[in-house]
């Protein structure tokens, strides 16, 4: 082959294999294990590079004749010596390029040997502890978390005990985060929403990074007080302003306090180790407890609705026209469904067996909504809780859990099923934040079920307005004079039903109050109940809804449990309105 | 005999050489500035210090002054490159001092003035190069003896049994026996060159020297991967052997005897690979070995310097995070193996290469200075010793990317360290007076 030809063949091959290599390098390594972070594709990349370029090399000087003197064969020699040395240095400056451009993302993340030690870039650790994460602040804009820096290390702490189960821990070194830690990292971080001149800037004069804070919709008064309300008793409660869907309050229980889990990267290095060990603990107590404190209970935690869930039979049956506010059942104080018995003993006038619709809902009459269900049908029962946000996952600022209308597939094929689903039973399980939704949607005149707000604003740490977040609406289920006749026998309720008469109608307030409460079997055999109340309040133009539900309770009524709660928060908030 | 030239040629003014020169002291006297007005620094640096960098600039016009009246026709080239090494060396010193590594800027300092000195010291004094080549086995047998001593009363410094320690400084004889066995090579490649080429015994077909001459040779084989076991450091074999092929192959051209070779070397050192496994005399071979091939599962224990020298390249990026800006504390023993890994964070790829390039500029200039001596022994000398600063860059650079096994060498004028100051100062030394043997056709 001519000499040219070789030289240029080799040069082309080698420019591919290192492209290859370069590209590639990380990928295949033995077990094709990303992880794995293996050279040795790359390094035989090198090594092929490296034997092309020689062979290039030495085809690349003229040869040398052959009646050349020992002086001009030494010269000749030398030459190519040379090239061997140039050779090196030219895998030397590939390898460089790669280190130094091309496989920086890939190390810089976490590694974990196979002992389960972090091997990681200790300046990506240290500009962790150094970024001046932005705080977090309630409606009034007073800090639910301070920021303390030391030696530039900043030290994170955890201000209101009522809120932080909502702004989670933010631990990068151990757990990663959660809450709004989590969601809103890019924000706090400073990733997101800064001035990228500011952030270049900073950058280029190696000053610390400042994230954003978050002004949230939570009244800190209100969130003390629902939190009061609850005690330690297990459950949650929402409270939402029904126009914008801001939520003023979230709590539930169990819950964690994030603040002990807070690492505190200031104290001496001899203490290090011994903190991180305290914290690892408090951690794994957490996460192995079988109560499970780590789930947010307003957003992610699962209850039978009970007859609250009437609502949603209530207004299917007259958004399908399949009844009207003033037709007739029969309630004998049981319903029979193919052999199965449905006990109603909520009747207030047990001789009494012809009840209205509206009747059914104010007293809560289990065989009426029964029978709801089957005049309903499995199948639009399922579309219709579908069309109220079942099965969906709520656009929230934290993690939430989807509510399901039941589960097992097919259940609502069965009579029987769809019978208990239409009084609340059957295998319904609802979010606390979406019932609040729910009641919220008849406190408007549109019937929507509004998005939920909790981070309201997004500011720099001098104030500059980053993002606001508009309300919007999440879902319109129902037709407007549906929702106008639901929420009009929903004030029925809460005047001359239950609710009303035992004191839920908020004689004095001055508001327009529709409520309903609820009690859910979840352990027969013990007694033990879920008891649900949800309600809605309006005011001159102001609108409020509320989710309450006690867990777990031997004896639990919504009526008597969580009722009362929620007349107690709703006096506070509408007493407040002017 | 020398022809005295009837036109008495005009001493010729060194303006190559002063013009080149003003980059080194630029390069000094910024990268003080920098390190001075870096903020947090772990060294109270101030403007008082800077007398650092006034002293290298004065070295620098000391050395170009003596040859610009003694010895005006030597090369202008060496000095400005390796004086652009030796500030880079000296801004790099002065960013890695901290209170562990004690004061290593003005130690540094102190190396490099005593380098110039020997720079001088060397082009002035040594008239007859010759000289060297009549005490070739002298030479060889001071080396062994050096070697042995050392092997036997030096003092184990990580692992590698490499120092004698006198007071406060230590001694380094592999530095000094680098030198000694290029010069002994050069003279013996020098006698017995036409011999090799002449005979052709052949192995198969492998044309192979006569065996007389092909124990030397061999001999040299022997002794880098002996010292590697021995003195537990794989650097100065690599080294030796490195430029023993280089001049091998300048003095015969033959392909062959680089192949066969490197491939005894690799071969040996695969088989001292495998042994290791099981003999805990070569388990340093087993360590590096590893810790090349995927060093992230030890990335807390053996591997943990290299793991955090691979970190150190990826926060450097193109342009580096600045000189004082990065954080390259984070490797040990970074002011002197790994000093190329703190210059990648700090200056980038860009410095990097920057580096690579003086390099590649000093070797080219020691083969171009080869090229143009009267006899085969200063050829063959010059070949040597560039070889020597270039297959030492290949090494440690190449260690500390990990593109092979880490060996502990330092970087040529960068790294701190007295000896290897010293001798590539006298290396470069010899370079400047071979320079002047120069046939005057070419």
């Amino acid at each position: 082959m001519n000499p040219k030809t070789i030289r240029y063949l080799s040069l082309i091959l080698a420019a591919g294999i290192i492209g290859f290599g370069l590209s590639f390098g990380f990928l295949f390594g033995p077990g094709w294990d990303a992880n794995g972070r293996s050279d040795s594709v790359w390094l035989l990349c090198m090594l092929v590079t490296g034997l092309l370029l020689l062979l290039a090399f030495w085809y690349g000087n003229a040869p040398i004749k052959k009646d050349a003197s020992s002086q001009e064969r030494i010269a000749h020699n030398t030459q190519r010596a040379m090239t061997f040395i140039l050779a090196g240095f030219i895998l030397l400056s590939f390898q460089l390029l790669r280190n130094q451009i091309v496989i920086t993302d890939e190390i810089s993340k976490p590694y974990f040997t196979p002992k389960n030690e972090l091997v990681q870039d200790p300046r990506i650790i240290r500009q962790q502890l150094t970024v001046q994460r932005g705080t977090v602040r309630d409606t009034f804009g007073n800090p639910l978390v301070s920021i303390e820096v030391k030696d530039g290390v900043v030290r994170r702490t955890y201000l209101n005990p009522y809120i932080s189960p909502l702004v989670g821990y933010y631990s990068p070194l151990q757990f990663g985060s959660s809450g709004l830690e989590a969601s809103y990292d890019d924000y706090l971080s400073g990733r997101s929403g800064t001035n990228p001149f500011v952030a270049l800037t900073r950058d280029l004069t190696h000053q610390p990074i400042v994230g954003n804070d978050l002004y949230l919709s939570i009244v800190p008064e209100y969130q003390e007080l629902a939190q009061q309300q609850l005690g330690t008793q297990d459950g949650a409660i929402v409270l939402m302003d029904a126009k914008s869907g801001e939520i003023l309050a979230m709590v539930g229980n169990p819950h964690f306090d994030p603040a002990q889990l807070a690492f505190d990267p200031t104290v001496a290095d001899d203490l290090w180790d011994a903190q991180t060990r305290e914290i690892q603990k408090r951690w794994n107590a957490l996460r192995d407890d079988p109560k499970k404190p780590l789930l947010t209970r307003p957003t992610q935690g699962l209850y039978i609705p009970g007859s609250t869930f009437k609502t949603v039979s209530l207004s299917t049956l007259l958004d399908l026209g399949k009844a009207n506010p003033d037709t007739l059942w029969k309630d004998e104080g049981k319903l029979t469904v193919d052999g199965a018995v449905f006990n109603d003993p909520n009747r207030p006038d047990k001789t009494r067996t012809d009840w209205t619709t509206t009747e059914g809902y104010m007293f809560s009459l289990n065989a009426v909504f029964g029978q709801i269900g089957l005049a309903i049908g499995g199948a639009d029962e399922l579309r219709y809780m579908e069309r109220f946000g079942f099965n969906t996952a709520i656009p929230f600022d934290i993690p939430v859990e989807k509510s399901r209308p039941f589960l097992t597939t097919g259940f609502l094929d069965k009579r029987p099923a769809q019978a208990s689903t239409g009084f609340g039973q059957g295998e319904i399980l609802v979010t606390p934040l979406h019932w609040a939704m729910l009641a919220a949607s008849f406190a408007r005149d549109d019937g929507a079920l509004p998005k939920p707000i909790l981070v309201k604003e997004i500011r720099t740490r001098e104030k500059a307005l980053v993002k606001a977040t508009k309300p919007e609406v999440w879902l319109k289920p129902l037709l407007p004079e549906t929702s106008k006749t639901v929420r009009d026998i929903m004030i029925k309720s809460a005047t001359n039903g239950y609710v009303g008469l035992n004191g839920g109608g908020l004689q004095g307030s001055g508001a327009v109050v529709g409520g309903k409460t609820g009690t859910a079997e979840v352990n027969p055999q013990q007694g033990i109940n879920n008891g649900w109340y949800i309600a809605w309040a309006t005011k001159g133009d102001r609108a409020f809804s509320i989710a309450v539900v006690i867990d777990n309770k031997r004896g639990a009524e919504g009526l008597t449990d969580a009722m009362p709660k929620a007349n107690t928060i709703l006096k506070r908030v509408l007493s407040q309105v002017k | 005999m020398q022809i005295t030239p009837s036109v008495k040629k005009k001493t010729p003014l060194r303006l190559v050489e002063l013009q080149l020169l003003v980059a080194p002291a630029l390069l000094a006297l910024i990268g003080m500035l920098i390190v001075i007005s870096v903020p947090n620094q772990r060294v109270g640096w101030d403007a008082k210090d800077l007398w650092m960098t006034f002293v290298f600039i004065g070295l620098l016009l000391v050395t170009h002054l003596v040859l610009t009246i003694w010895l005006p026709r030597s090369d202008q080239l060496i000095i400005p490159l390796i004086s652009a090494l030796s500030a880079f060396g000296l801004i790099m010193s002065q960013r890695l001092e901290t209170t562990r590594t004690g004061n290593i800027a003005s130690r540094q300092v102190l190396w490099v003035a005593l380098g110039y000195a020997t720079f001088l010291i060397v082009v002035l004094g040594l008239r007859n190069i010759m000289l060297l080549r009549r005490y070739k086995y002298t030479f060889l047998f001071l080396g062994l003896v050096l070697t042995a001593a050392v092997t036997v009363f030096g003092q184990e410094v990580n692992g590698a049994r490499l120092w004698f320690r006198f007071g406060i400084f230590s001694f380094q004889p592999s530095e000094l026996l680098k030198v000694m066995l290029v010069v002994f090579l050069a003279a013996y490649l020098d006698d017995k060159r036409e011999v090799i080429l002449s005979a052709n015994f052949r192995l198969g077909p492998i044309p192979l020297p006569p065996f007389p001459y092909l124990m030397p040779m061999l001999g040299i084989l022997g002794i880098a991967l002996l010292t590697m076991i021995v003195q537990k450091e794989l650097g100065a074999a690599e080294l030796f052997f490195g430029v023993f092929l280089i001049m091998l192959f300048a003095a015969t051209g033959r392909a062959s005897y680089i192949i066969v070779g490197l491939f005894l070397f690799i071969a040996g050192f695969a088989l001292i690979y495998v042994l290791s496994a099981n003999i805990d005399q070569l388990a340093h071979v087993r360590v590096r070995v590893d810790a090349w091939l995927n060093p992230w599962p030890t990335g807390q224990g053996r591997s943990y310097q290299i793991v955090q020298a691979l970190f150190s390249f990826a926060e450097g990026g193109v342009f580096g995070q600045g000189i004082g800006q990065g954080a390259p504390y984070f490797i040990p023993e970074v002011h002197t193996d790994y000093v190329m890994a703190a210059i990648g964070e700090e200056m980038g790829l860009a410095g990097a290469l920057g580096i690579l390039g003086l390099d590649i500029l000093l070797v080219y200039r020691g083969f171009h200075i080869a090229l143009h001596t009267t006899n085969g022994f200063y050829q063959f000398l010059a070949i040597g010793i560039s070889a020597i600063f270039g297959i030492q860059t290949l090494i440690i650079v190449g260690g500390v990317t990990k593109l092979i096994p880490l060996s502990g060498m330092t970087l040529p004028f960068i790294s701190y360290g007295g000896s290897s100051i010293l001798v590539n100062f006298l290396m470069a030394g010899l370079l400047v007076r071979l320079s002047l043997e120069r046939d005057s056709k070419l």
